[in-house]
């Protein structure tokens, strides 16, 4: 089987400064990665690799077995991104929260064309799926900034991508909407065989749902699966100190 | 009462003029004012300015010229953009002054006195001409056609670059694209309100239907249609108060403006403010 990423003597800089130093990491079908670290440690970095938003300086990134340097265009959409903090370029921008989630289904594929009733149908799926379907008239300025993360989860979702990229979806949501997304995203990995590479700093979740962890501070410490994770201390090296895991069946249950 | 004005041929034209220019203007002015490109629009038209200068200087029709040397300037000044070799406002000043000066001193030379300074600083629509109206009206329908055939994909872009390269789409492609349509409707603009007035013709409106409008879309059209009505009543006060048309358009968008922020702030609930 085919990897969905295949990162290579991955070297990424901004100036002289460096921030990952030979990354080299795959991504199988059907995985959920969990991407730990502490903050500054390149996580967001990584996954804007991974999203072509960012060119490593050495080393090759790989998506579907296809070498990302040569051309980030795509004809059909392959990858759903929610990034760190969501932002609209201003507060006053006049979209509604429909018109963003519709930006989920456009692709070259669909250059010229209306969106047709199949992705309409997708769009209020996806808003169903983050249970924010009755708001979908509504101004995003108008959201608060956890509506507004979900209102960019439904998004990538609606694209129906074979890689799903999530850079801290979780952080600004309250704990009862995470619950139901952790297991709306069980249920896309486990059933639809959706892959999907996440970060977040809530180590007990993660290692509750993601099948595999990579940990990375500048360089990979840690890739493989999740209950290896907790051998030696991996944990303390990447972040430098003692960590103990809190799992959160222990304060929800 | 508005017949009176319809009775003149030069009128027609101007009306004419100045209402397609009030559909297209606005419509490229959304795109740029949620890219934060107004500075972008107000640097054009200087180079505008310079193209126009060029063809009194050679002696050509100096749409053309014009139309030549803002599209260019938009390009390079994209271009210099994305290289990130200047910052963003170094480059729009320097183009700035490059089109004023360069302007000046061409229209300095030449020896064409039927084109007055204030004319293209401050417009003439009342002298449109046929050639001017058919620049104008294919200006008007390319830019709209071109948005009508990528309307999702420049709203997407204009949401969010990085999403948009994400998904696949070739954004510095738009971002190009999107630098033509402004200079393209600026130079269309020139004739009806001056190129010292012109961004007024495409941001106000905007911002006016910004402050009222519940989706992107609507945003579009309500800009387009505060726009129209700009243009009728500034054009109409202009006829019989006798002042320029161009001021008096602008002063009216700018009107319609400040009643649009307060209808806004009086839609909005008095909640107590704490300061
Ligand atoms: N555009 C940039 N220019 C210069 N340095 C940058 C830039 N973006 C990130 N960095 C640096 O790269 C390093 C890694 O940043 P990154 O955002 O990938 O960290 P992260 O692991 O996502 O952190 P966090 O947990 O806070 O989100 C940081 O030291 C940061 O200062
Ligand atoms: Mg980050």
């Amino acid at each position: 089987m085919q990897p969905v990423v295949e990162l290579k003597d991955v070297d990424v800089a901004f100036g002289s400064i460096h921030v990952l130093e030979d990354i080299t990491l795959t991504v199988e079908e059907k995985d959920f990665l969990g991407l730990l670290g502490p903050n500054g440690a390149g996580k967001t970095t990584l996954l804007k690799v991974v999203a072509g938003l960012l060119r490593p300086y050495h080393g090759t990134v790989k998506l579907f077995g296809e070498d990302i340097a040569k051309s980030t265009l795509r004809s059909k959409i392959m990858i759903g991104y929610v990034p760190q903090r969501i932002t609209l370029q201003s507060q006053n921008f006049p979209t509604t929260v429909y018109e963003i989630v519709a930006t989920g289904r456009i692709s070259r594929e669909n250059t010229f064309k209306r969106l047709t009733e199949e992705d309409h149908q997708k769009i209020e799926d996806a808003l169903r799926f983050v249970g924010l379907y009755e708001l979908k008239s509504r101004m995003a300025g108008e959201l608060s900034g956890g509506q507004l993360q979900r209102i960019f989860i439904a998004r990538a979702l609606a694209g129906e991508p074979s890689l799903l990229i999530m850079d801290e979806p979780t952080s600004g949501i309250d704990i009862g909407s995470q619950v139901a997304f952790h297991s709306l995203l069980d249920r896309l990995n486990k059933e639809q065989g959706l892959t999907i590479m996440m970060t977040s700093h809530d180590i007990g979740a993660m290692s509750h749902m993601c099948t595999k962890v990579a940990c990375v501070n500048k360089k990979l410490f840690f890739h493989g699966l999740t209950e290896d994770l907790f051998r030696g201390d991996i944990l303390s090296k990447v972040y430098g100190y003692h960590v103990h895991p809190i799992f959160h069946e222990e304060h929800l249950m | 009462m508005v017949l009176d004005i319809l009775a003149y041929d030069f009128m027609q034209r101007a009306l004419l003029a100045a209402i397609i220019v009030a559909i297209t203007a606005p419509v490229v002015g959304v795109f740029m004012v949620l890219r934060r490109l107004s500075l972008m629009g107000e640097t054009l038209s200087h180079i505008t300015f310079a193209g126009v200068s060029l063809g009194v200087f050679l002696n050509i029709f100096p749409l053309w010229s014009a139309l030549v040397a803002t599209v260019l300037g938009s390009m390079g000044i994209a271009k210099i953009r994305q290289s990130a070799r200047l910052s963003g406002d170094a480059a729009l000043a320097v183009f700035f002054a490059l089109g004023l000066g360069g302007g000046i001193v061409l229209l300095s030379l030449s020896r064409n006195v039927a084109v007055s300074l204030s004319s293209i600083l401050f417009g003439s629509v009342l002298l449109v001409g046929w050639e001017d109206i058919f620049v104008i009206s294919g200006t008007s329908i390319f830019t709209l056609g071109t948005v009508f055939l990528f309307y999702k994909e420049m709203f997407y872009v204009t949401l969010d670059e990085d999403l948009a390269k994400v998904s696949g789409l070739p954004v510095n492609w738009f971002n190009y694209l999107l630098s033509i349509l402004a200079a393209i409707m600026i130079v269309a603009a020139m004739r009806v309100v001056g190129i010292l007035m012109v961004s007024a013709m495409s941001v106000i409106p905007t911002l006016a239907s910004m402050q009222l409008s519940r989706s992107f879309r609507q945003t579009i059209f309500l800009a387009m249609f505060l726009a129209v009505i700009s243009v009728f009543l500034g054009m109409f006060i202009a006829f019989y108060a006798a002042v320029p048309p161009g001021g008096t358009i602008v002063l009216t968008t700018v009107s319609i403006f400040f009643l649009t922020v307060a209808a806004k702030t009086m839609r909005r609930k008095p909640n107590v403010k704490t300061s």
